[in-house]
Order: C-alpha cells, then structure tokens, then sequence
C-alpha cells in the first residue's frame, strides 16, 4: 500500500515537471477565435477603464504599446486615425501600455500623461501595472494589435491579432491594412478574411520575475 | 605606375577595414541558416532604432570564434542602411553584417520561425547537427556564454 502510494507521488511529481517545463517554454495568449477577458484599468486620468464600460460598442481594437518603442511611435498618429474612423462606427481603440516602468522609465504613468496630452490622445491610455491583462492576451511585443467582436452574449471574441499594416516605416506606403479591413469584415457581418499577421516589435519590458 | 597600384591597394586596404553591410534576400538568408556547418550559426536580429539590441550586440561580437559564427541581421528598412551602418561602426563589428531585403515582415518572420512573433531582439541558433534554437530576448553577456558552449557542445 505504502509503495503503491510512493508510486503514484512519484509518477505525479514526474507530470507535474514535465507540464511545468511545457507550459514556460512556450508564449500563452489567445489565439482567434478565443474569447478575451475585460479588465479595469487606470486610465491617464486616473480612472479605471473596462471593455463593459462601452454598452454601445460592437467591438474593440485593443493596442498593446507604449511611449519608448521607436516602432509604436511610428503608429501612432496611425492609431489615433484608426480610433477617429472607428469610433464613431463602434470599435474604439483602447491602448494598454504593458511595460514595467522600472525598466522602462518613459512608460511610467506620469510619462505616459504627458504623452498623451501633447498629442491629445482621444482614446483611453491603460497601465497594466501586474502585467497579468498583456500575459493573458499572449502580446509579446509593442504594437501588438488584438481586434474584438463583441457578440450578442456580451462576450469578447478574438478575430485578428498582430500588425495595424505592412508598412511599419511610412503609413503612405501601406498596401494592406489588415486592422482597417478585419474591422470593416465585422461592421458588415463577415469574418476577417487576414486573420493573424505578425510584424516587426518592441520586445515587451517585463517585471523581473 | 606601380608606386600608384600600390597606394590604391593601400587606400582600398585602410577604407575596408568598417565593413559595408550588403543586402541579403530571404532566399539566401535561409541557405545561410540550413547550409551544414561544423561550427555553430548564431545568427542575431536586430535594428538600429531597437535599444536592446544594441545594447547586446558586443555580447555577440565577444564570441568564441573557434565555437560559432556570428551574423547580424539587420532588419532596418533599406533606406535606414546608413542608421546600421554607424551602429556597426559604433561597436566595432567585425562578424558578417547583412540587411533583409524583404518588405513582407509577416513571411520572413514566419519563414525564420514559426514560434518568433516579431519582437526583437531575437537570435536563432543553428548546432552542428543542424537543429534549431530561437530565443526571442534580449541576452546579458553570461547568459548568451552559456547558451553558445551548450549549443556549440552539440556536434554529434
């Protein structure tokens, strides 16, 4: 009896490594088709934001990025021009910025005020301080763009993750514009046709472990 | 008319000795990376406007020659050569310097591999077996020692 039991520990402790050992090696998120959870978020002003603030949005285009990386800084006013067209048509743009302040000193919240009153952001510019909402969604890098359906359940559906187009240098030399047409599918009843497409980054800044 | 020779051979001597980094096709680029080897391929990708790359970049080039080959593979957009040009003058970078003629970054990034998103820093390791590693992080100088003596340790 002793040993059947010393057996079985052994063999659990045996499934427990081996699970452990697959689940760091590789990036958990969400994939489309996955639902993604809401949050509540500080806003830069200072209060806390939630997708089910939004009763009337169909859907949103959640950003991951940030004031540092030389790559979102060539999207944003590319960004903002994505929130100023869909907005009005019930997809607002809500930017998170996932960055670990201690590492990454211009993505502190005080930074990121600034930020966002000189360019006059007209969209909510999260801190997710635990990091806990970027691991769940499975964004590594910034921009990293997440497109949500809102269905009739009131739950959150993942129909595009990745690149805002394909022109990470100059908006004018953009030919395809995969967040544009994936929001465009969804506003008139269709699936995105370009579901996932990947794109150069900054490296997320995560706390040490 | 020999003394001339001479001193062009001089000149053109001194000015090679900042290496020009040439463009590299994604075809060529992924002969380079399954193209047997006795040595280990560390092949690093980076850009000049990324922080963290550069911040790396002398770990790689202080690499036991004898145990790898090191390639940087800037990802710069070709009008920015001159951006990555300086960054490997900056750092004195003597190993193999190359720039990704290719403007779809979803295929190339894919093409590389499968489990890379797209953020960098990133570095595939390639042992002499031929199999692949890819890291997509930024290393300190230990750490980046130990993962060439293991890779470099696999050659049977």
């Amino acid at each position: 009896m002793k040993r059947t039991f010393l057996i079985i520990t052994g063999l659990l402790v045996v499934v427990a490594i081996l699970f452990t050992n697959a689940s760091s090696d590789e990036i958990q998120g969400y994939q489309v088709g996955d639902y993604a959870t809401d949050f509540n978020l500080k806003n830069v002003d200072d209060k806390m934001v939630s997708l089910s603030n939004y009763p009337s949005a169909k859907g949103f285009i959640v950003i991951f990025t940030c004031n540092t990386c030389p790559y979102a800084k060539a999207y944003e006013q590319r960004i903002i021009d994505l929130h100023k067209m869909y907005e009005p048509k019930g997809f607002p743009v809500i930017a998170i910025n996932p960055n670990d302040p201690s590492q990454s000193a211009g993505d502190s919240m005080e930074e990121m005020k600034t930020r966002s009153s000189e360019r006059n952001y007209p969209f909510p510019y999260l801190r997710d301080d635990v990091q806990d909402i970027t691991a769940a969604y499975g964004a590594t890098k910034t921009p990293h763009v997440f497109v949500l359906n809102k269905e009739a359940s009131k739950k959150y559906k993942v129909e595009y993750i990745g690149a805002i187009d394909d022109s990470p240098r100059e908006a004018a030399d953009a030919s395809e514009k995969y967040v544009e047409s994936a929001v465009n599918a969804l506003l008139s009843g269709k699936k995105p046709t370009v579901k996932e497409k990947r794109a150069i980054g900054c490296t997320i800044k995560w706390k040490d472990a | 008319m020999k003394i001339l020779a001479l001193t062009l051979i001089l000149i053109s001597a001194t000015a090679s000795h900042a290496q020009e980094i040439n463009m590299i096709s994604l075809e060529s680029l992924n002969k380079l990376i399954e193209s047997p080897d006795k040595k280990l391929k560390v092949i690093n990708f980076w850009a000049s406007w990324c922080r963290p790359c550069i911040m790396e970049m002398p770990h790689f080039e202080a690499i036991d020659k004898t145990k790898a080959t090191v390639y940087f593979i800037t990802l710069d957009h070709p009008q920015d050569i001159a951006k990555a040009q300086r960054m490997v003058e900056k750092n004195g970078i003597k190993s193999k310097v190359l720039l990704l003629d290719e403007k779809d970054a979803d295929k190339y990034i894919t093409a590389i591999n499968e489990d890379w998103s797209g953020a960098i820093p990133a570095t595939l390791f390639v042992d002499a077996r031929g199999r692949k590693y890819f890291h997509e992080k930024a290393f300190d100088k230990p750490e980046l020692e130990n993962y060439v003596k293991k890779y470099s340790s696999y050659n049977k």
